[in-house]
């Protein structure tokens, strides 16, 4: 595993989706290779950056029942009572 | 990619299926079960509404798409291979609504705050360059807010490459469901991943760290 190599595999490694195989090498390379050591943690400094600063939308319990009232509608609409 | 685990859902879905779990659900959709019905609508409105949400500039068309999106489950619950994990088909038929919605409005103006509909996603390092000369919005960087900043830049990314962001950071799914529910290949998901994480980590100035 080269330096370039590891862009390929770098995010399958952080979120821990690596294979076997590449898992070992990545590793292998991370403690050797300060550069890339460095940039795996920015990256992941990053990714936790954008993740903490977004919370989910609450969807309210009015348009849940809006939504979910019109799709019902609509298939009743399209199937006749079988 | 991983066969080990791709045998042992395999396994799973030929078993009996859990009462509630996803495989029961939609066998009971699939045979017009209204209560099933409710069950997954339930289980999946909030994370398909949010994902929608971040793919559409017009707030008031997300209703409409998530309503769309759950009649096409509805509707098409017995097309459903359960081969396939259910989550990854759901978001897979949110997608093709998010895209839809996309060719439409292109059509009606040309809304595209990035790249044009239909364009590979610009996975490459030079029309990364290129949209690195168009200009940010105005005083992105300068916002106090960085949630605002980042909205700002992540609606900036190429539609491919912000749906596979948004997909695995906020929905946290593997990079094989998402290479399912984007219909290509792994290696395409992950370089979406890294030319979209360059992107946003150059307009942050990330590297200065
Ligand atoms: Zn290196």
């Amino acid at each position: 595993m080269d330096c370039k190599k590891i862009q390929d595999v770098i995010f399958n490694f952080v979120y821990g989706e690596s294979s076997e195989a590449e898992l070992l090498a990545t590793r292998d390379h991370l403690e050797k290779c300060g550069d890339c050591a460095r940039e795996k943690q920015v990256i992941e400094k990053l990714l936790d950056k954008i993740k903490n600063c977004e919370a989910q939308e609450t969807v309210t319990e009015d348009c849940r029942d809006r939504m979910l009232s019109k799709i019902k509608n609509s298939l009743a609409g399209e199937e006749p009572a079988s | 990619m991983d066969s080990t685990a791709q045998n042992k859902r395999n396994l799973d879905v030929a078993t009996v299926p859990r009462p509630g779990s996803d495989e029961e659900l939609v066998v009971r959709l699939a045979a017009g079960d209204a209560g099933a019905f409710d069950q997954v609508f339930d289980r999946y409105h909030k994370q398909i509404y949010n994902f929608i949400r971040k793919q559409v500039s017009e707030r008031e068309n997300i209703e409409d798409l998530v309503q769309e999106v759950f009649l096409r489950v509805f509707k098409s619950a017995k097309n459903f291979d359960p081969e396939k994990k259910f989550s990854s088909w759901v978001y897979k038929i949110a997608l093709n609504e998010v895209k839809r919605h996309w060719k439409k409005s292109a059509a009606k103006q040309t809304y595209s705050l990035n790249t044009p509909v239909g364009d590979e996603g610009s996975d490459s390092e030079r029309q990364d360059f290129i949209e690195d000369l168009r200009e940010l919005p105005e005083n992105v960087l300068e916002r106090e807010n960085f949630s605002e900043t980042l909205k700002v830049l992540i609606d900036r990314l190429p539609d491919k490459q912000r749906t596979v962001v948004i997909l695995k950071i906020y929905h946290e799914l593997t990079f094989e469901e998402i290479s399912e529910i984007c219909e290509c290949p792994l290696s395409t998901v992950l370089s979406r991943m890294r030319y979209a994480v360059n992107k946003l980590r150059r307009w942050l100035g990330v590297d200065e760290d």
